[in-house]
């Protein structure tokens, strides 16, 4: 079972990045029926842009893109999350033989709050800054990395910004690095618990959305 | 030193048996990986940005989501018990071969795995509608029985914990 928000953000977005060389052209819709992820008469129904750089193919419950240098699966609800992740499983499964470099997860939430300015304000105002740029310091915008502590080459992002369109929103995104393989290892070689350490970045990233969230700044 | 103990040792520490054969094997995959490393962090960075300017939007606004499994099915009718991955409680649930899309039909046994969605969707008109849906989980066709298997426990060991009981 996947964390919940405690506070329901008003959009988002969960990603996850599975980086390796890859050919975009061969996932044609017939691939994926060929492979049995979906039916030929789905395949029919299904909007996709394919070429020799990019493919792009958007289920009714995520969207897939395959590019040369990663595979992109992106979703926008919580509940789609187990089935992406059964689609995660399905292609490094049949991607068996292929060099993976890493694996990340990213989430994009958006919330409603007073006054974004305010809200970020509150956590990152500082008089240093403030006396660096002569009050020229908006306090906009915070990114802050968290070293993984059993590895010191994975970290997680977490940034906070006022929305570009709305003052009264703001975006908490956290950017986690899941894999990095110091060698080339093979998709069989993480698939069998790739997608179980996919859901706990998950998670844990949910809970530092929630922790930001509800923190109570003086 | 045999053959076997060879292997035995060579599964058990293929790293530094890599380093006393080859040194430079390690050094130049070393190298291979800081060269590429700040060009990898720009290009996942690119990527990134470039996909969050354009953004998925499903059809379909879920205000629940079920993980069920087929229990038993009886003629037209499917029993199945399905587990609220809102807050973790389980339920009975009875549909029909006729509330499955037709690719999915021939996917319907027993232990077979499938997400029960509702919510609202929209069409491409904008006309916005409650909906159930019912999605079967499948497996790549390459794999043999055992392969299933691993899978579905791996799976279950995920989400299923207290199934079974």
């Amino acid at each position: 079972m996947f964390s919940t928000f405690e506070k329901k953000p008003t959009s988002m977005a969960l990603y996850i990045a599975v980086f390796g060389d890859f050919s975009p052209n061969i996932f044609q819709t017939a691939w994926f029926v060929k492979h049995n992820i979906i039916s030929d008469v789905d395949a029919e129904n299904l909007e996709s842009n394919i070429n020799r750089h990019q493919a792009i193919i958007e289920f009714s419950y995520c969207k897939f893109e395959a590019r040369t240098r990663a595979l992109i699966f992106e979703t926008d609800q919580l509940n789609f999350l187990g089935q992406t992740l059964d689609l995660v499983r399905l292609i490094l499964n049949i991607l068996k033989n292929l060099p993976c470099q890493g694996i990340e997860a990213h989430i994009l939430t958006h919330y409603n709050v007073e006054n974004g300015l305010s809200f970020i304000g509150k956590i990152a105002k500082n008089q240093f800054w403030e006396d660096i740029t002569e009050g020229a310091y908006d306090c906009s915008e915070i990114e802050i990395k968290i070293p993984n502590k059993e590895n010191s080459k994975l970290n997680s992002v977490v940034s906070l910004e006022v929305c570009p369109k709305n003052n009264n929103q703001i975006h908490i995104n956290v950017r986690d690095s899941v894999f990095l393989m110091d060698n080339l290892s093979l998709m069989k070689e993480i698939n069998t618990f790739a997608v179980e350490d996919i859901k706990s970045s998950f998670n844990n990233s949910i809970h530092l959305i929630n922790k930001v969230r509800n923190y109570d700044f003086q | 030193m045999i053959f076997s103990d060879f292997q035995v040792k060579e599964l058990d520490c293929k790293d530094s048996l890599l380093k006393e054969l080859n040194p430079h094997v390690e050094r130049t995959i070393l190298s291979y990986n800081q060269e590429d490393a700040e060009d990898c962090d720009a290009e996942k960075q690119s990527i990134f940005n470039d996909i969050h300017l354009n953004r998925f939007k499903s059809r379909n606004q879920l205000i629940n989501t079920w993980e069920g499994t087929v229990t038993d099915v009886d003629g037209k009718s499917i029993f199945a018990k399905l587990y609220d991955t809102s807050d973790g409680t389980f339920d009975e649930f009875e549909f029909e071969f006729n509330d499955l899309k037709d690719s999915d039909q021939n996917m319907v046994k027993e232990g077979a795995l499938f997400f029960l969605y509702l919510g609202y969707y929209t069409d491409n008109r904008g006309t916005k509608m409650k909906s159930s849906n019912i999605e079967f989980r499948r497996f790549p066709t390459n794999l043999d029985e055992d392969d299933i298997n691993e899978k579905l426990d791996a799976i279950n060991a995920l989400n299923f914990d207290d199934l079974w009981e």
